[in-house]
């Protein structure tokens, strides 16, 4: 098995102080491959945001690591001070948001850009720095991308920008990549061009791509394996043909079913899942899929599952699914 | 066939452009062109999906069949009157709109009650009990009487677009258009959505237009879809046939960049490169042949026509044009 670029080990944070606080993520364990896309899958309020957040060291003043470590290579950037945070930021780690004006400043050139996300290289002048982003774009397919260097973001369409933030977080030679939603905001057919370019990185960058989505189709299409995220918690993880093939959670099981893209034939009644994701204040006292669960039994709703490990990278939190395998 | 609820027949918005004297210079055009000659009909208790990517048009037509756009070329018949200043009071009571945004589409300072009691007030039906009205429409879109009192940044998105589905067959109308009714809801949520529109139809009898950029969602919802790129409607026709065999290399283009969701079946290639040109920009000849793969040099000359097949579709496309006369 290659080589493990980062992992989260019994992470819980939350948000605020009781009465109020939110416990956005409840004793998450993941480990991220060199040469994987680890796709993190979950609707709203699912905690996968949070997650990428801490893996770059961005949680909010707000947010409290309350147990667990959060660890880049061999370091456990948990708790680490700014000024060291900083060091891990765009190097070992970046990300790539749904918006790509997040990263790019209007009143900057492309250039401007990609030079500035070098700045830890400068010692190698400015005519190597110039080379390597002209290269770097073309990697992610800018056409032209030497005349691209002198245009403003609002002189391109959206792809061309998102292309520009992959290549910006590229340049630091990051060992884990965070694809936060990066599709989302485009057209479909610009959504397909950017899945295949994730997926041509994944051979080149030596390093893990996490790639958050709550598009299966999308987790599907470019994921190896695959983290299933609900109200918080990790409910099951797994190579992607089994997490879409044999899922063993309940709720893995009834998203993929909601996807209308899966139902071939037209469908006058769509599969939902009734009920809303709860905001979790205090730690539950039973499963918390349950409520909405429809296999759910007396001890769904009085004991809390805990994670079964099934195989290497295989696991699932649910008393059904681990009483029948 | 009887005469349909809707016929739209080469209708055109337009937006004016701001231009600087060397705007004039360069040539950038005084008006943008949203739409450009749409025609279709839609028979009562259908459902139409308008698809496309950003650019298409597909909002400025939905709102242009309310009157909530000028319409610079073409018509509009609402059985069978055409609409216009005259006729606008009557149709916006018998045809309502869905807004894409749920939240921002509803007034902060008003209770979900209040918002969804509107629709009688603008009509002047305050004979009619608002209150009872109110809560029969609350337990209508699946939401407890208790929500009348909620305001909308207390509600959840999903609930929102009931409250604005609520609002749009408060009247009982004949014709909803629903842009994006389901964009950013989760897709559990987003499930329940169109089961609750497909519901109300099946009690109102009424008909939709959908707007939606998702193809995955249309074929579970729509009876005929029409298929917009650059402001122009390039294929329509019933859904079933139209997603099965799709005549135009666009309409073919957008569900095949639909990602699957099954690892067995991933693509090795995105279907087609590049992205929809600027409204400014428009191609010359067909506007679909700067990224249609199998362009010919007939499409950069000459612009195609819309031609029905004798089977209820019509395609724009040069393609087809040539398989029907044999060549």
């Amino acid at each position: 098995m290659s080589r493990d670029v980062a992992s989260i080990e019994g992470l819980s944070v939350a948000f605020g102080r009781p009465p109020t606080q939110v416990l956005a993520l409840r004793s998450v364990s993941l480990t991220l491959r060199a040469g994987q896309i680890t796709g993190i899958v979950g609707e709203s309020g699912s905690g996968k945001s949070t997650l990428a957040l801490a893996l770059i060291g961005l949680l909010p003043q707000a947010a409290r690591v309350t147990e667990g470590a959060i660890r880049i290579g061999n370091q456990n950037i948990a708790g680490l001070p700014e000024a060291r945070l900083r060091a891990i930021r765009g190097a070992r780690v970046s990300m790539v948001f749904q918006d790509p004006m997040t990263a790019l400043s209007p009143s900057r050139t492309i250039g401007g850009h990609l030079l500035d996300a070098q700045h830890r290289d400068r010692a190698s002048g400015r005519s190597a720095l110039r080379t390597r982003a002209i290269e770097v774009l073309r990697k992610v397919g800018v056409p032209d991308p030497a005349a691209q260097l002198d245009r403003y973001p609002h002189q391109l369409s959206g792809g061309m920008r998102q292309r520009v933030a992959i290549a910006m977080a590229l340049l630091g030679r990051p060992e884990l990549l965070i694809a936060d939603e990066i599709t989302t905001a485009l057209d479909v057919t610009l959504e397909a061009q950017i899945l295949h370019l994730l997926r041509e990185l994944r051979s080149e960058i030596d390093g893990a791509i996490l790639f958050i989505s709550h598009n299966l189709g999308a987790i599907a299409e470019i994921c190896d394996q695959v983290a299933v995220f609900y109200a918080g918690e990790l409910v099951e993880e797994g190579p992607v043909r089994d997490i879409f093939h044999s899922p063993l959670h309940p709720y893995t099981r009834a998203l993929r079913d909601c996807d209308p893209a899966r139902i071939e034939g037209a469908a006058r009644h769509l599969p939902s899942i009734p009920g809303e994701t709860p905001v979790v204040r205090a730690p539950p006292t039973g499963c918390i899929f349950a409520p909405r669960c429809s296999l759910a039994t007396e001890l769904c709703r009085t004991k809390v599952p805990v994670w079964a490990a099934i195989a290497e990278g295989r696991g699932v939190r649910c008393h059904l699914a681990v009483s029948k395998t | 066939m009887t005469e349909p609820l809707l016929h739209v027949r080469d209708l055109s918005v337009t937006y004016p452009l701001r231009r600087g004297p060397l705007d004039m210079m360069t040539g950038k055009p005084g008006r943008l062109e949203a739409v450009i000659e749409a025609t279709f009909s839609l028979q009562a208790a259908q459902t139409l999906a308008i698809v496309g990517e950003s650019g298409s048009g597909k909002s400025s037509l939905g709102r242009a069949i309310l009157g909530l756009e000028t319409i610079a070329g073409g018509e509009v018949r609402f059985r069978g009157q055409p609409i216009g200043p005259a006729s606008l009071a009557s149709l916006r009571r018998e045809a309502a709109m869905v807004f894409q945004d749920p939240v921002s589409s509803l007034s902060p300072r008003r209770s979900v009650g209040q918002l969804i009691g509107e629709p009688f007030r603008i009509h002047g039906l305050t004979n009619r009990d608002v209150k009872a009205e109110v809560l029969r429409l609350l337990a209508l879109v699946g939401l407890p009487g208790s929500m009348a009192d909620r305001y909308p940044h207390q509600i959840s998105g999903g609930q929102a677009r009931r409250v604005g589905l609520a609002r749009a067959v408060a009247l009982d109308p004949k014709l909803i258009v629903a842009d994006e009714p389901t964009a950013g809801l989760d897709v559990s949520v987003q499930a329940e959505v169109l089961n609750l529109m497909r519901r109300l139809q099946d009690q109102n009898g009424m008909a939709m237009i959908l707007i939606t950029h998702n193809i995955s969602l249309i074929r579970h919802v729509a009876e005929r879809i029409a298929v917009a790129y650059l402001g122009r409607i390039v294929e329509e026709g019933p859904a079933g046939a139209l997603l099965s065999a799709p005549a135009h290399p666009y309409t073919a283009a957008l569900i095949a960049a639909q990602p699957h969701p099954d690892p067995d079946r991933r693509r090795t290639a995105p279907p087609i490169l590049g992205e929809t040109p600027s409204l400014l920009a428009r191609p010359k000849g067909c506007e679909f042949r700067s990224r249609c793969p199998v362009a010919m040099d007939i499409c950069a000359s000459q612009a195609p026509l819309s031609r029905g097949d004798g089977t209820g579709r019509v395609v724009r496309c040069h393609l087809t044009a040539d398989k029907e006369t044999g060549t």
